[in-house]
């Protein structure tokens, strides 16, 4: 056993979805890569009368080379698979969960997993032939964009989410160009022609939208033993709401440090997301004490590595766009603390069994309590009681026959009357 | 080129990625990211000295190895990642261990039951739903 090739992460996920059906759904991504490759996402669902469940959006498989991402995801599955119907708790290393713990997971939330964001890079990297340089290759394999150069092909699908996506205008002259993305298709982070241009990016988006209840976002990469979590432009400030990657009167001053310009995160929001950093952090680390370490994207030890167009701050910002669809955490776990892409299968074991503890705890800290699960139900009950007297209401005394507002509207313009008729006499 | 070689690491061609850690302060780190010239990995690792220094991890071309060293940086090379790689890619199977989905993965997580500790066992499958 090695490495998934990019047929077998697709027979995983249906294999999967055949061995339990009852339990997950095969979910078809609906853009086809360049080189027409269809790609699924699996939902992990045990109860689906259940309607108050969070869900957790795991991906993966973004850069080519970074090969044991998809094999972390598609394990994740079919261990939590596994352990439910077997009724069994599972154990990473030192890090166990319970069987209760599993089962809540399997029941009280919903856990999908895309571990194949980009297929044609990872089959461009595992196809090379003897002698050649490929399996280094990060970009998807978009041909265009390079106006047909094979080696200006691709293009960086982590700088291709629409945050800041237009880093030319978005950030200051300052900021570092080598980290942010680049407009030269030849570069490796190459933000593409246009937010959302390539249809790897836009298969994940497509995904978390069919998730209002998702809470938290998690793509894994390699390598170097960090959780990231946002913001990835600049530093994080709480005392500022008007400076935000929202508002363009900024423009052209992110992504420096030490200047007037921080990313408003609300001061009760950032605890949360740095204790859920923390807790992939503790559940990765519990396995074999590897030492990962959970901080923001933006800093790189004493410098700065600030990004544009990276899904982690592309998840986060839908609770800032739309906060009607609830809080929703983004992070990027780089699993390996070796300087190296390609571990041998051994080593990649033990990192499946790290990460996927993080995963897993992550789960557990998601999923809601029982307390919330008789709220949850509770409010549904009150929810459909209102409903059904709503109803009736509107079918007793139709609104037609008293109008909108019919008594305020009268009050108020006897108001004006009476006010008409002072100012009238005041003027005379 | 590998001052620590590496198990697999065999013949090089001109293209070949080194594995390196590269000695600078944070205004030379800063520097090198802003050149924009090197692969740096995805968000790359730093190993502080203490001293005002660290390594910071690249992956680099003998070339571009020849000419930061004649700048005067110190660079400890680990391994070429071009190579391993091709030697990785002889594992990597071009077949389909699970029949189109007809079989599905098993976890390697153990599972572990509540009262015994024993594992299940067994393949995953239909049957056992």
């Amino acid at each position: 056993m090695t490495f998934l090739n990019v047929t077998e992460i697709e027979s995983a996920l249906i294999g999967l979805n055949n061995a339990y059906p009852r339990l997950t759904q095969l979910l078809p991504l609906p853009n086809p890569t360049h080189e027409g490759r269809r790609s699924h996402a699996l939902l992990i669902r045990g109860n689906p009368s259940f309607r108050c469940r969070p869900a957790l959006v795991f991906v993966s498989g973004v850069h080519a080379r970074e090969w044991g991402g998809p094999d972390i995801l598609v394990n994740l599955a079919a261990d939590l698979l596994e352990a439910y119907t077997a009724n069994a708790g599972l154990a990473y290393g030192a890090k166990t969960f319970s069987a209760a713990d599993v089962r809540g997971i399997v029941n009280r939330t919903d856990v999908v997993v895309f571990p194949d964001i980009n297929p044609d890079g990872r089959a461009y990297s595992m196809g090379g032939t003897a002698g050649s340089n490929q399996a280094m290759w990060r970009k998807n394999r978009n041909p265009a964009s390079g106006g047909g150069s094979t080696g200006r092909a691709g293009v960086d699908v982590n700088r291709n989410y629409d945050f800041l996506w237009d880093f030319q205008t978005k950030f200051s002259p300052s900021a570092n160009p080598g980290t942010l993305a680049s407009a030269d298709p030849g570069s490796d982070i190459f933000h593409g022609t246009g937010p959302f241009s390539e249809p790897e990016a836009r298969n994940v988006q497509w995904l978390v939208d069919r998730f209002p209840k998702a809470r938290y976002f998690v793509d894994v990469h390699s390598y170097s033993g960090d959780v990231l979590y946002p913001w990835g432009d600049d530093e994080n400030q709480s005392t500022d709401p008007s400076k935000s990657f929202m508002n363009t009167a900024w423009d052209g001053k992110r992504g420096v440090s030490g200047d007037a310009y921080g990313e408003y995160i609300p001061a009760a929001r950032l605890p949360e997301v740095t204790a859920a950093a923390a807790v992939l952090r503790d559940g990765i680390n519990a396995v074999r004490n590897q030492g990962y370490v959970s901080k923001q994207g933006f800093w790189l030890w004493s410098t700065t590595y600030p990004t544009s167009g990276t899904s982690e701050d592309w998840a986060f910002t839908r609770e800032f766009l739309n906060p009607r669809k609830g809080k929703l955490g983004g992070f990027c776990i780089e699993f390996n603390r070796n300087q190296n892409f390609f571990p041998s299968w051994a080593e990649m074991k033990d990192m499946i069994l790290d990460v996927d503890a993080g995963l897993v705890n992550l789960c557990e800290y998601a999923t809601p309590s029982w307390v919330q699960v008789i709220l949850c139900w509770k409010l549904a009950w009150w929810h459909r009681i209102a409903d059904r007297f709503l109803t009736f209401w509107r079918r007793l005394f139709p609104p037609e026959i008293w109008g909108p507002y019919g008594p305020w509207t009268r009050i108020v313009r006897r108001l004006e009357r009476i006010l008409e008729r002072f100012s009238t006499r005041r003027g005379g | 080129m590998t001052d620590q070689t590496a198990e697999d690491s065999g013949p090089e061609r001109a293209d070949d990625q080194f594995a390196v850690k590269l000695k600078g302060n944070p205004e030379q780190v800063d520097e090198l990211l802003r050149r924009g010239e090197f692969d740096i990995g995805d968000h790359p690792h730093i190993s502080d000295n203490r001293d005002g220094t660290g390594w910071l991890d690249l992956f680099l071309t003998s070339r571009q190895i020849e000419s930061l060293r004649a700048e005067g940086y110190e660079i400890q090379v680990s391994s070429n990642l071009s190579e391993l790689a091709r030697v990785r890619l002889a594992d990597v199977g071009d077949g389909d261990r699970y029949d189109g989905g007809i079989t599905a993965p098993q976890g390697l997580g153990r599972k572990v039951h509540r009262d015994t500790g024993r594992k299940p066992g067994g393949p995953t499958g239909k049957a056992r739903q």
